[in-house]
């Protein structure tokens, strides 16, 4: 006789629930102790009579057998094998360029890794004409049909004037074009967003990216200007500021979580604000810096985030949409179904442009000098890009082989792999978070998948119900 | 006139129906075209009743495209902003 077959799967327990995961088909499900055990039973291939034979002192003949039928169903029991042929999230047409305007800062916060970074241009501003060679750059692809442009540095702000100008180019460049959807971005450490830079990006779609550690003693120990003193009250009143004027644009915060300090802290003085997005992470050295989370830190850590995401969790099933960015992505590609071969675009649909006009896959690796594939004269290295695509394929990536949760993370950001010093810390951060974002959708899908509007469009919903007044029940 | 209540179990069924309905037109392309196209066919094999049938036809097909949209931009990050992954 042949023996029942496990898809592979990944099953574990979170806020008092079970929960199953078909890790080739990423598809979820919330599963009784009865499923749950049977799966650890056949991680190894078993009959059936085996299995009643195994589950009959605790469970029902009956009830085991509608367990079996419900798995092979799914086909997460089987007697053939599992398909081995996978389709890809595709990627969307939309095409990113990150301009590194200004290869230097005018603070000295004291995780910063671009101070750290073995770059000759450091201190160099780009040039109003090599932006708008970056510009040109990227609508030169023929696929395009929508348009990001991020600035960044360093600090971008001390470049303002390339910033503008290139916001003015990209935007009249797309309208000679026909392109209505253009989206801009900028990473700042809010210290030079005065009046006069408030008032150009109101009118723009921009994204202010503000980073904020949390509360002045957290964040003036670390986000220092040359001299010592602490940025957090000039950022907030420029932030206050920013968040007050009325525009199109939009404001988010990123906070780096050192040793010193907790991310429950950090997530709850973020809150106060009222950010488009909140992305938070830890820090990552290279080298195991000074600042990096020790274990017992790290244990801190997770249990911050499972708060956060019961936090989520409450929101997202009021209808709200939690800021907190770090859940999102894996929450929406559940939804979806869908499995990524790389972690971004970098690379494909996203470049980054150093101050000389070197393009790299990304402004993060623009900033730090490596992953050279082109430059805005003569455009990408075919050579070079294809090497550096072939690296980071989720295919190429062999201690992700096994792992289950590869269809969703697709490895994780190639650059944290090089700025982390800790691959296993990195994954274990990882795969917990991955987990709480698997609890989160299914919890939400089961109570009303489109709940789940809300991480796009909370007001999606709402009018939604106006048209079927019977959601409202 | 005294209005006809329908049974708890029947208007949940529905209120399910609709849900994954909708919730399919977000996430799957092939889904939402039949749905705008053809509602009547998705009609058929979801076995709705006309009043929701003409409640789908009402809906605006700009709106989930746009937010069907978005959500692709999410999950392959092709949003212009940085992102710093994950956890």
């Amino acid at each position: 006789m042949v023996g029942l077959k496990r898809a592979e799967i990944h099953r574990f327990e979170e806020f008092g629930r079970k929960f199953l995961l078909d890790v080739k088909k990423n598809s979820v499900y919330i599963i009784d102790d009865l499923t749950f055990d049977l799966l650890g039973l056949c991680s190894q291939p078993m009959e059936e009579a085996q299995i009643f034979d195994r589950l009959a002192a605790v469970y029902s003949t009956a009830s085991i057998r509608e367990a079996i039928n419900f798995l092979k169903h799914k086909g997460i029991l089987m007697t053939g094998e599992e398909p081995t042929e996978l389709t890809f999230q595709p990627l969307t047409n939309k095409f990113s360029i990150t301009l590194n305007v200004a290869q230097s800062c005018n603070l000295r916060c004291r995780y910063c890794y671009v101070e750290k970074a073995p770059t000759g241009s450091r201190g160099s501003l780009m040039s109003e004409a090599t932006a708008k060679k970056g510009i040109d750059f990227i609508l030169s692809f023929d696929e395009l049909e929508s348009l990001g442009v991020s600035f960044y540095g360093g600090e971008p702000l001390l470049n303002y004037p390339v910033v503008k100008s290139a916001m003015q180019y990209a935007s009249r460049r797309a309208e000679e074009i026909g392109l209505e959807d253009v989206e801009f971005h900028i990473t700042t450490n809010g210290t030079l967003l005065s009046d006069e830079i408030l008032d150009f990006f109101k009118n723009y779609n921009i994204n202010v990216l503000i980073s904020l550690d949390g509360p002045p003693e957290v964040h003036d120990s670390k986000r220092i200007f040359p001299n010592g003193d602490g940025t957090h009250q000039i950022v907030l009143k420029n932030l206050k500021n920013l968040l007050a004027t009325e525009g199109i644009h939009h404001v988010s915060a990123s906070a780096v979580i050192t040793k010193d300090h907790r991310l429950r802290d950090a997530y709850e003085y973020l809150s106060q604000f009222d950010f488009k997005d909140v992305k938070i992470s830890y820090v990552r050295y290279q080298d195991g810096g000074e600042f990096a989370l020790s274990e017992s830190q790290k244990q801190l850590y997770l249990k911050d985030m499972r708060e956060i995401a019961k936090d989520c969790l409450e929101k997202i099933s009021r209808g709200e949409r939690p800021p907190y960015y770090n859940f999102e992505t894996k929450i929406l590609q559940l939804w979806k179904g869908s499995r990524k071969r790389y972690f971004c675009p970098a690379g494909i649909r996203r470049f980054g442009i150093s101050p000389k006009g070197d393009i790299h896959p990304c402004g993060v690796a623009a900033a730090q000098g490596i992953h050279r594939i082109g430059d805005v004269h003569t455009g990408l290295y075919a050579e070079k890009t294809k090497r550096f695509l072939q690296k980071i394929s989720l295919e190429n990536r062999e201690e992700c082989t096994n792992c289950w949760a590869r269809y969703l993370c697709a490895g994780g950001c190639f650059l944290l792999l090089v700025r982390d010093y800790d691959a296993k810390r990195r994954c274990e951060i990882n795969l917990r978070n991955t987990e709480l974002a698997i609890a989160i959708f299914a919890l939400i899908r089961e109570k009303n998948e489109l709940l789940l509007s809300s991480l796009l469009d909370p007001s999606f919903l709402p009018r939604l119900r106006k048209i079927f007044p019977v959601l409202d029940d | 006139m005294e209005e006809k209540k329908i049974p708890y179990h029947t208007l949940k069924a529905k209120v399910e129906k609709i849900e994954r309905i909708l919730g399919k037109a977000i996430v799957d392309p092939e889904f939402r075209k039949v749905l705008f196209e053809c509602p009547s066919k998705v009609a058929k094999q979801y076995e709705l009743d006309e009043e929701t049938l003409h409640m789908i036809e009402h809906l605006d097909r700009r709106s989930i495209e746009k937010l069907a949209k978005s959500l692709e931009a999410r999950i392959t990050k092709d949003a212009a902003v940085i992102i710093f992954c994950g956890s």
